[in-house]
């Protein structure tokens, strides 16, 4: 069953609210355990860096297990997948010490959307019925380790430098931006496919 | 009916016979469990080969591109990110013993090349110059022709900053250890404040410390130094943009180098202050000044203090206006020369009409008046206390020398607040030993 876009929004707004009402109780409880603790402070970010590691081993693993599961495209939790990246940049910006130069930032952003929309191209999409469904080949997570790896090296070795922390969160947000603007693209299509041709007989429906 | 078992031809997944895709793996399949080259893939199958091949090109150029962005968005002079780096170097730190308590006034000197820590290779177009702190007695060496710039002096006299092109600036402040602080308290505190990740390099000395870190694109150098037993603590920052520290590295060495306290806080030494006043001598013609109707027998030479300033606005050709650094009212200091025709005046009836001019818009008083001779010209000179128009509580020394040359009058007269009249006077007693008549 289709949803209307603000509906697919709407819920995908909603997810998120869940999700950071559960990370903040998370946070809250972390806090609050902390304080039982001589350092509650060194407690409390010391449990968050293991947990950040814990999620991050997770994400991992989840990634290598799911990434070839076809999942059902929404583009209405793209669009605010897409919102809450460039928020969160425009966010990170107002706090951080330091901004690159227009010419710098411009770059990295295009740097981002090229490794963004490669990676957006290295799912299969296809068409269930009336939903369109997308699942990740072999380069798909090879696209994914690499990005991750540079990341979590750039992180190890160049994190001191406030403008580097600046300039990788503008290259993530431009890969965020090129893979979910790359991903609409290819949904329009695939959507258009949908209106134009006759349906196939093998489109997964009973005949 | 029921539907047949199937299997996924791809990864061998159970899947049922309406599927039109795997659900584990995501193969599309036919009606009859087999896989297809569905059509509602956007780019079909033998396409996917050249789609691998942009992949790759999109991948690789957007990574390509990151690294040369980052190139140049990376300051390369800061070079391989320095580490936390605690280390213990006791330093020979100026120990003085306390004469007295912190004083009121603060008066600076600057000294041209020459003063303490002596210049390093320096080129020409180089100066550097030594500011004196007279409240705490602390010092630095700083090149005049990078920090171009005085600030205005806080009015506790604490110290003093400077900025010059580029985003350069430095500021030293002093101020007592009221908290009893320890050097290891006060850097560990530091060290919070600027934060760890921000920290490049730091390094505990038996009379202080060094912090070297970024904060807002700048590279920092904060320099801690104590006195009279850990009472007084006394900083030296300088700050740059990151992407020029490299160049100005051994400025900043050489000015912590330099950064010393010559003697305790407390009100200022008239000795170390009187002999510290440096001069310059200028040349009335470089500024232009002249008398009108006596184009050539005006001219004269003297020395000012180093330092000093002409003021331009308002300025006659026959007048030369030189002030202080200091903007603030409490060590603003004037010293002016003037030149008239005679008139039929005389140098006394001259230098009563200025002085009748100050009581009358600044409620002076004569303390003192008297003929003069400076070499063989005659003169008469006046002492006056002003109550100054501005709010300020303190009165101002104000001295008029008048002296009579030929047909002109030649007028010599410095302005002070009282409490650091001890050094201006000075200052117009050189004028006065030096002053020299071009023929």
């Amino acid at each position: 069953m289709q949803f209307s876009l603000r509906e697919q929004i709407a819920g995908e707004s909603r997810r998120l609210v869940k999700i950071g009402a559960l990370a903040a109780t998370g946070l809250l409880l972390i806090g609050i355990a902390s304080l039982f603790f001589d350092d509650p402070a060194h407690v409390f970010f010391r449990m968050l860096s293991l947990l950040g590691t814990g999620l991050l081993i997770a994400s991992a693993a989840l990634m290598v297990i799911t990434f070839r599961k076809a999942k059902k495209v929404v583009p209405g939790a793209l669009l605010v997948s897409l919102a809450t990246t460039l928020l969160a940049l425009l966010v990170s910006t107002a706090f951080m010490p330091q901004t690159p130069a227009f010419a710098t930032g411009g770059a990295a952003f295009l740097a981002g959307m090229l490794v963004g929309g490669g990676w957006s191209m290295t799912t299969l999409y296809f068409i269930d019925g009336d939903i369109v469904r997308s699942r990740g080949t072999a380069w798909y997570l090879v696209v994914w380790v690499v990005i991750l790896t540079i990341n979590q090296l750039l992180g190890a070795f160049a994190r001191t430098v406030p403008s580097f922390a600046i300039f990788a969160l503008i290259v993530a947000t431009g890969i965020a931006v090129g893979s979910i603007t790359g991903q609409l693209l290819r949904y329009r299509k695939a959507t258009q496919l949908m209106t134009q041709a006759p349906k196939p007989a093998a489109s997964g429906e009973t005949p | 009916m029921t539907a047949a078992k199937q299997y996924c031809p791809a990864c061998g997944a159970p899947v049922e016979a309406q599927q039109g895709y795997c659900g584990q793996c995501g193969e599309a399949l036919t009606a009859a469990g087999q896989p297809q080259r569905t059509a509602s893939e956007a780019t079909p199958r033998p396409a996917r080969v050249g789609r691998t091949s942009i992949v790759i090109a999109l991948v690789g150029s957007g990574i390509l591109l990151a690294a040369l962005a980052a190139y140049f968005a990376i300051p390369r002079d800061s070079g391989s990110p320095e580490r936390v780096q605690t280390t213990s170097a006791p330093q020979d730190g100026v120990k003085t013993k306390p004469k007295a308590g912190p004083g009121q006034v603060e008066k600076k000197q600057e000294t041209a090349t020459g003063s303490p820590g002596a210049p390093a290779g320096g080129a020409a177009g180089q100066e550097w110059r030594t500011y004196t702190n007279a409240r705490y007695g602390v010092v630095v060496d700083y090149p005049a022709h990078i920090f171009t710039k005085m600030q205005d002096e806080p009015a506790d006299h604490s110290g003093r900053a400077f900025s010059g092109s580029s985003g350069l600036w430095f500021y030293i402040y002093s101020h007592a250890n009221a908290l009893d602080q320890t050097i290891e308290g006060v850097l560990r505190h530091t060290l919070v404040e600027v934060r760890k990740e921000y920290t490049l390099s730091s390094a505990s000395r038996t009379d202080g410390f060094d912090v070297v870190f970024r904060r807002d694109g700048e590279i920092i150098w904060r320099h801690m130094l104590t006195s009279q037993d850990n009472g007084f603590h006394h900083w030296l920052e300088i700050g740059t943009p990151e992407s020029g520290h490299a160049r100005l590295r051994p400025v900043a060495d050489r000015m912590i180098a330099s950064f010393r306290v010559d003697r305790p806080g407390g009100p200022p030494d008239e000795d170390v202050a009187v002999d510290a006043f440096s001069y310059r001598t200028i040349s009335s013609r470089d500024y232009g000044f002249k008398v009108e109707g006596h184009p050539t027998d005006a001219s004269f030479s003297v020395d000012v203090p180093e330092g000093w300033i002409r003021e331009e606005a308002g300025g006659a050709a026959h007048e030369l206006v030189f002030k202080s650094p200091d903007n603030h009212p409490d060590a603003m200091m004037f010293l002016a020369f003037t030149a008239e025709p005679l008139r039929g005046r005389s140098a006394e009836a001259k230098a009563t009409a200025q002085a009748k001019h100050l009581q009358e818009i600044g409620g002076a008083e004569i303390v003192d008046k008297g003929a003069v001779s400076v070499g063989s010209l005659p003169g008469y000179r006046i002492q006056l206390k002003v109550v100054s128009p501005s709010d300020l509580d303190t009165k101002l020394v104000d001295t008029i020398i008048v002296l009579k040359r030929g047909k002109l009058l030649y007028t010599l007269e410095m302005t002070a607040p009282e409490p650091i009249w001890h050094t201006a006077g000075l200052a117009i007693e050189r004028a006065v030993k030096t002053l020299a008549f071009k023929p």
